[in-house]
């Protein structure tokens, strides 16, 4: 979605699953933006691109893999594209399950491969001016 | 004939450009030959080629209406 994730949206996407009473445990993922300090530099933003393209197909392919190896109920993925300021939410990934085990680790092996796979760019703004390129660990 | 050439994250800041026509080649080797001599400053990236959304090897063939991208690590999250 276009630049931060509202926490009204988590919000709403929660209630949403009130109807299916089949689930137990829900886990959620949320990624923020920090302010990291750069030899005295801030962040103040991280501006996201993407090959859409790509990756809305990579995101298929995720998806069908970790429905394939866990017994989840459902799963949602949001991830920014454009700035988004520190301290704003960047990733949101969503999963329930009947039980919490396989909720949390389906949840922890999507995110693992949305930072790994994902043909997503993210600009670190500095405060001021300037910026550099985000590496992900 | 020409394909059309993408540049993503950081690589834009070195060609200074987000995408390009050049003239079609058969293979891969053939077209980072250009590129690096269009863009000196490419040469040293890192980054992955995708021909028509699919990840391409070095020996990968390219077709006439290819639209061949060049991605950097990515860094989403």
């Amino acid at each position: 979605m276009e630049g931060a994730i509202p926490p009204s949206f988590i919000a709403d996407s929660i209630a949403k699953h009130a109807s299916k009473t089949g689930i137990g445990g829900h886990n959620i993922f949320l990624g923020q933006v920090r302010t990291d300090d750069i030899e005295g530099k801030k962040v103040s933003a991280i501006e996201y691109t993407s090959n859409v393209e790509m990756a809305l197909e990579k995101m298929h392919e995720i998806r069908e893999s970790i429905f394939a190896k866990y017994a989840i109920t459902c799963m949602h993925v949001h991830h920014s594209l454009g700035k988004v300021n520190a301290g704003e939410l960047c990733l949101f990934v969503f999963t329930s399950s009947k039980h919490r085990k396989v909720a949390i680790d389906a949840c922890t092996e999507c995110v693992e491969k949305i930072k790994a796979e994902l043909p997503i760019w993210g600009k670190e703004l500095f405060e001021g001016e300037g910026y550099q390129w985000k590496v992900n660990s | 004939m020409t394909v059309e050439v993408q540049f993503f994250g950081q690589l834009i800041d070195k060609t200074g450009k987000s995408s390009i026509q050049i003239e079609h080649t058969a293979s891969l080797t053939q077209l980072k030959e250009i590129l690096f001599s269009d863009f000196p400053l490419l040469k040293g990236s890192k980054f992955i080629i995708a021909i028509n959304n699919k990840m391409a090897t070095e020996h990968s063939a390219i077709p006439k209406d290819a639209k061949i991208a060049l991605m950097p690590p990515f860094s989403g999250g």
